[in-house]
């Protein structure tokens, strides 16, 4: 009985080392790296930008990918486009109403569809997107990438794991209440985002 | 210099023409034109900021860089042309205002 008790306290305890402990990757980057790109090509403009505000913690385990959850967000005032006057109107309260609505928010509920290979895992990220204050369930395709150890490559004082989350996808921004129907001549409806951030977890 | 030429120069007496107003017109178009042409001839708007993007060695990641500079967007043809028109139609009423 008493073998039988210690080889199950044993069992658990390995079991429970070997599955790991998630950590929480933050993603405020001082750097000034981690990126949204993002890109709308109509019939008579073509608008791309970035957005570089960006924060949040992803909750991420290397031994259970599919558990992660986690929020990203991103300021809205930090989208930025090459032309001032067109900056003025994507922030503007006909646009995005930056004032009203300054955050921009990717909460990830669940990863399905797991492929694990060498250079990471790739997986369908289950979540809500709110922009301009609208929230809409979505599912986008993610590749996460592991760097164990690699915090202080990047922070020499710091040590720890970075977490680099990768994803492209399309939204329409009439989903969101963005002036919905209107002027997709010149400002397609379609929005093409590429999310680009690393994120670091101190040990 | 022979002092003639001055007198020369003083005596010309350059005589005023509506067609002028055409010609300068046409030089502000094909130079609104050839400054679009410079800047990529780009069928957007005129921008202040390009994007240069760079890879950052530990992540891999690609990141955008904004540095100030001056791309003339389809502005300056358009407003070109509408100068040109506008530099015509002074030319056409002043004709009519002198033959008067």
């Amino acid at each position: 009985m008493k073998k039988t008790s210690i080889l199950l306290v044993t069992t658990l305890v390995l079991g429970f080392i070997s599955s790991g402990v998630a950590a929480d990757f933050d993603f405020t980057d001082p750097k000034g790296v981690n990126n949204v790109a993002f890109s709308l090509d109509a019939p008579l403009e073509s608008i791309s930008g970035t957005a570089s505000g960006i924060s949040g913690v992803v909750s991420y385990n290397p031994a259970d990918p599919g558990g992660t959850t986690g929020k990203i967000i991103i300021q809205a005032a930090s989208m930025q486009v090459g032309n001032t006057k067109m900056q003025e109107h994507m922030h503007s309260k006909g646009w995005m109403n930056v004032e009203k609505y300054p955050e921009l928010v990717f909460e990830v509920e669940s990863l399905s569809n797991l492929q694990i290979s060498e250079s990471g895992t790739d997986a369908l990220a289950v979540g809500k997107l709110t922009i301009k204050g609208k929230t809409v369930k979505i599912q986008v395709p993610v590749k996460l990438t592991y760097l164990e150890g690699a915090l202080g490559k990047r922070f020499p004082k710091k040590k720890g794991d970075l977490l680099v989350l990768r994803s492209e996808f399309a939204i329409g921004r009439s989903q969101f209440g963005v002036k919905a129907g209107e002027k997709e001549d010149k400002v397609s409806d379609k929005i093409v985002i590429r999310l680009s951030i690393a994120g670091g977890a101190e040990k | 210099m022979d002092p003639t030429s001055f007198d020369m120069v003083a005596k010309t007496k350059i005589k005023f023409s509506p067609s002028w107003f055409k010609f300068g017109g046409v030089v502000i178009f094909i130079g609104s034109v050839l400054l679009w042409l410079w800047g990529g001839a780009r069928p957007g708007w005129t921008m202040n900021e390009i994007v240069v993007w760079k890879v950052d060695e530990i992540t891999g990641i690609d990141y955008p860089e904004a540095h100030e500079a001056f791309l003339p967007g389809v502005e300056f043809p358009a407003l070109g042309l509408f100068i040109f028109f506008g530099c015509v139609m002074l030319e056409l009423v002043l004709k009519r205002f002198l033959k008067k």
